[in-house]
């Protein structure tokens, strides 16, 4: 298994690696499937966008981390109108504390993965965002299904990025 | 040089006397709620890079009660009180006498235990802090949450994450003389409130 970690990004096409977010609050896991090369990308984004030059984590920043992914992946031989997307996370865990806005990281998280996928034209074709709870996010490279583990449900199918949906 | 290197000898000596003291107010407090005598034992304070939360607790899916509280005054941030899920039961076992074992047993009993263990840890702590560095302040309600470590320890700290800050983790057990609870004391002050916390405690009021 690959962990990865909060402003990590990976990328692997060794068909027994499993790429995995553990315990995601208000953080987003991106997971983008080729199922043609059967390659698989993850990244753990911590915050909605950069707002200075300091240097940072490939992946912490939405807006910096969602066309990192998508263009390390092109460099493997990806094609763009191949890559399934997944994101699941941003929760308000702290609901009660949310009044203090600047807590609702996990909406904005959310918005802000939206809006860069949209930005390179990219389709979301499963999600599961939001909510009070955490999550662990685990992305099989072998098969591009995406599973989703939470206190309440245990670990669930949340994704099968490896279908082709017959667009192929 | 880390960022931990701010934090001078002196300042970890006294975050060792906050953390001592204000076990020892938190056991007195415990034992007057519940009517027991419960001990106090402060393990010890470490100042971290908030890189290192979401294993804070070890590991990170790992089912936690915590409960959160806003502080406010001069060092404003968050306190945090956090059990993994068995040490809370033998908390919640030790002040009320019914010990649970698995999620489905935390009642609204068992919450408003921890909420209260909540409250009386922060007041602990956070008047330890004013007696010792003179840094005064409040604290709100607890909020109780149960969860994975890492979802809740990165939620209440991501607001800190963008300036790459410091927190600060006191471990302390809690027991009777039957049986002890493990947890953790997490401040996690303000972008603004960090520094001036740790040039405060460096400077001893009777220095």
């Amino acid at each position: 298994m690959i962990l990865v970690h909060m402003g990590q990004l990976a990328i692997s096409m060794k068909p027994e690696d499993v790429l995995a977010s553990l315990g995601l609050g208000s953080c987003v896991a991106v997971c983008a499937y080729d199922p043609a090369k059967k390659l698989a990308g993850m990244i753990h984004v911590v915050l909605p966008s950069k707002n200075n030059d300091k240097p940072a984590a490939p992946a912490k920043f939405a807006d910096v981390g969602v066309p990192v992914l998508v263009e390390e992946m092109l460099q493997q031989g990806v094609l763009r109108a191949r890559l399934k997307i997944a994101i699941l996370g941003g929760a308000n865990v702290l609901t009660s504390l949310a009044g203090n806005t600047s807590l609702d990281i996990g909406t904005r998280n959310v918005a802000a993965v939206r809006a860069a996928l949209q930005k390179l034209g990219l389709p979301i074709i499963a999600h599961d965002v939001g909510g009070t709870y955490s999550r662990t996010v685990r992305l099989k490279v072998a098969s591009g299904e995406v599973t989703l583990k939470t206190l309440r449900d245990g670990e669930v199918i949340a994704a099968k990025l490896g279908d082709h949906h017959g667009h192929g | 040089m880390t960022k931990n290197a701010v934090v001078q000898e002196n300042s970890l000596d006294l975050l060792e006397r906050v953390g001592q003291s204000g076990t020892d107010k938190a056991a007195e407090s415990l034992s007057a709620l519940s009517g027991k005598s419960i001990g106090g034992f402060f393990v010890h304070v470490t100042v971290l890079p908030i890189e290192n939360v979401p294993v804070l607790m070890g590991d990170p899916e790992q089912t936690v009660v915590a409960a959160v509280l806003e502080a406010t005054g001069d060092f404003s941030g968050c306190f945090m009180v956090v059990f993994p899920l068995q040490d809370a039961f033998r908390l919640i076992g030790i002040l009320t006498g019914t010990e649970g074992k698995t999620i489905e047993d935390l009642g609204e009993m068992e919450l408003s235990a921890i909420s209260e263990v909540g409250n009386i840890l922060a007041s602990a702590y956070l008047t330890a802090l004013d007696e010792i560095s003179g840094i005064l302040s409040q604290h709100s309600p607890p909020t109780v949450v149960v969860d994975m470590a890492a979802g809740i320890l990165t939620s209440a700290l991501l607001p800190l994450h963008e300036a790459g800050s410091d927190i600060i983790s006191i471990e302390a057990r809690f027991g009777d003389s039957s049986r002890e609870s493990w947890g953790r004391m997490i401040l996690v002050p303000n972008v603004e409130a960090l520094p001036r916390l740790l040039k405060a405690v460096g400077k001893p009021k009777h220095g």
